[in-house]
């Protein structure tokens, strides 16, 4: 495991560093096959293209979606930004030097910043790791100054940490500030009522793919709960392995918005054996459904949730989410 | 033949609630896996914990809810409170905010959960002794107040924390035992399942009334 190879560097690598220029956060050098270096080659060409050209961004996402998305964390800090649309240039590079201090949310960001001390990679110098939690609480407040509509959840940090670690800070706010706008803008209402009926979502699909796992689950009514911190973090509070969460990443940010979501229904059904075996009790399947194992075939996955898009698009089955929320 | 190790004859319900990072998950972590879990994350929603316990010689298996503690999550996390026997109302010893919360985590609790239902408040963190924000004093006159069990522990050394779940379940078997509460009653947080583990209905069976603790 490596974490910056040059520590000398840290101090100027924190804080201002963005886009081309920071070395990229390893947890585990990544094992390269043939195939790998081959797509890797192949993506980096393709980076040396006009990144005003349309068609890239239409590439990157074939990538990004394709076995193994984006490969490492070099590609990524170059192609995440692209498949929001953002080009070096949109990245204010000055240093934010604002006093969020004051702001309502300040010290819950803090609380839970100092928690989530296991997201970073292992070994990390402690100097280190404490300039990032700064950067991470900085970054956050900034978003959420910036647009007091969007309200702070346990669980963004978990979002914006994954970002600070692969494209550094500057970059990282810009990304936030599209997916809080966008994506995420659900997560940061209010209340967690829109979420929740997002959620029933996946009861909906459930019924269409597979209606006896589905009323084996909700016979004993386990709700939504334990795919929540999934749906909030775009899975990172619970994967171990961050080689699965940027992955992930790469498939959503090359995604649908809904794309996380449907790939809650794609887990359950993969797991049904598990499931079914299961006692239909309320905390057994809560238990197991809760389960996110690390070897999950998430290509294959991620490419059915997209299927099942196709499928049953949203507006199709959103009535009938709302309604069964308004039978509970 | 001997039962299985894994046996019990009740199991008890319970839910962990109180402001974020007061320890909740910890205190979870620490009674069932007996470890301080230092870098513990915050929870989304509910999590779940689950320890087979002695009281009066019989075991009990006690399902534990541990919730989110952020405001946002508190609507999505009620419906979690329902039918639980016992609850444990975290505050931490070093933050006030936490203990001036209490009365609303209390109120929640009341309207939630059955008469029957005993709440367990803790004081976490009293190993952090030059850190206290909150009197121990203040919290027992609060706790006697309300009619709660009350102690200070310690997530992080373990002091304590056996005490408040133990005694929780202690609490509520004397009240089985008393009649106070109806096994048979949906939502008393009691199942009685006498030497079959893994059943999951309800029986009408009653329970031993032979205890000497």
């Amino acid at each position: 495991m490596t974490i910056v190879e040059d520590n000398a560097n840290i101090e100027n690598d924190i804080g201002q560093g963005d886009f081309y220029d920071t070395e990229v956060l390893k947890f585990d050098r990544a094992v390269y096959d043939e195939e790998r270096i081959k797509k890797k080659e192949e993506i980096e060409r393709c980076l040396q293209n006009n990144p005003y050209d349309d068609g890239l961004i239409d590439k990157l996402r074939q990538f990004a979606k394709s076995a193994g998305g984006l490969i490492d964390d070099e590609i990524r800090k170059r192609a995440w930004p692209l498949l929001l649309a953002l080009r070096p240039e949109d990245v204010d590079t000055s240093d934010d030097t604002t006093d969020y201090k004051s702001h309502v949310e300040y010290s819950q960001v803090v609380l839970d910043v100092n928690r989530a001390i296991r997201r970073f990679p292992p070994g990390i110098p402690y100097a280190q790791r404490v300039a990032m939690q700064d950067q991470l609480i900085r970054l956050i407040l900034r978003v959420i100054t910036k647009y007091p509509q969007l309200k702070y959840y346990q669980g963004y940090h978990d979002v914006a940490i994954t970002f600070l670690l692969v494209v550094g800070e500057n970059t990282s706010f810009h990304m936030l500030e599209k997916l809080s706008t966008h994506h995420l803008k659900h997560f940061m209402e209010a209340t967690l009522e829109k979420t929740s009926e997002l959620l029933e979502y996946v009861y909906v699909l459930l019924d269409y793919l597979h209606p006896e796992l589905c009323a084996y689950i909700s016979k004993v009514d386990v709700g939504t709960m334990f795919c929540l911190p999934w749906y909030l973090t775009w899975y990172s509070h619970t994967l171990a392995q961050y080689e699965h969460v940027v992955r992930l990443y790469d498939y959503f940010l090359a995604s649908n918005p809904f794309i996380p979501l449907y790939l809650i229904p794609a887990i359950i059904l993969h797991r049904q054996d598990r499931i079914f075996a299961t006692e239909c009790e309320l905390s057994a399947l809560h238990q197991e459904l809760s389960q996110l194992p690390e070897d999950l075939p998430f290509d294959q996955l991620l490419q059915q949730a997209d299927e099942f898009l196709i499928k049953y698009p949203p507006e199709n089955i959103q009535k009938e989410a709302h309604i069964r929320r308004l039978n509970k | 033949m001997s039962a299985p190790p894994y046996s019990y004859s009740y199991i008890f319900k319970y839910i962990i609630i109180g402001d974020m990072g007061v320890g909740k998950s910890c205190l979870l972590h620490q009674f069932t896996e007996k470890k301080f879990m230092s870098d513990c994350p915050h929870t989304i929603g509910v999590e779940f914990g689950t320890r087979i316990i002695d009281v009066c010689g019989q075991k009990i298996k006690l399902q534990i809810w541990d919730t989110a503690g952020q405001e946002r999550f508190r609507a999505v996390t009620r419906s979690y409170y329902r039918g639980a026997a016992g609850a444990l109302m975290v505050y931490d010893t070093t933050r006030r905010t936490t203990y001036n919360h209490l009365s609303s985590w209390l109120t929640d609790t009341r309207n939630l959960t059955n008469p029957s239902t005993v709440i367990f408040l803790i004081g976490n963190k009293s190993d952090l002794k030059d850190q206290r924000d909150v009197a121990y004093e203040e919290a027992k006159q609060f706790a006697d107040e309300n009619g709660l069990m009350f102690v200070e522990a310690s997530a992080k050394t373990g002091d304590n924390v056996e005490e408040a779940f133990v005694e929780t379940a202690k609490k509520i078997f004397q009240c089985i035992q008393d009649g106070r509460l109806d096994l048979n009653a949906t939502e008393s947080g009691v199942q009685h399942k006498p030497s079959q583990p893994g059943r999951q209905t309800l029986t009408d069976q009653s329970p031993k009334p032979s205890c000497s603790c």
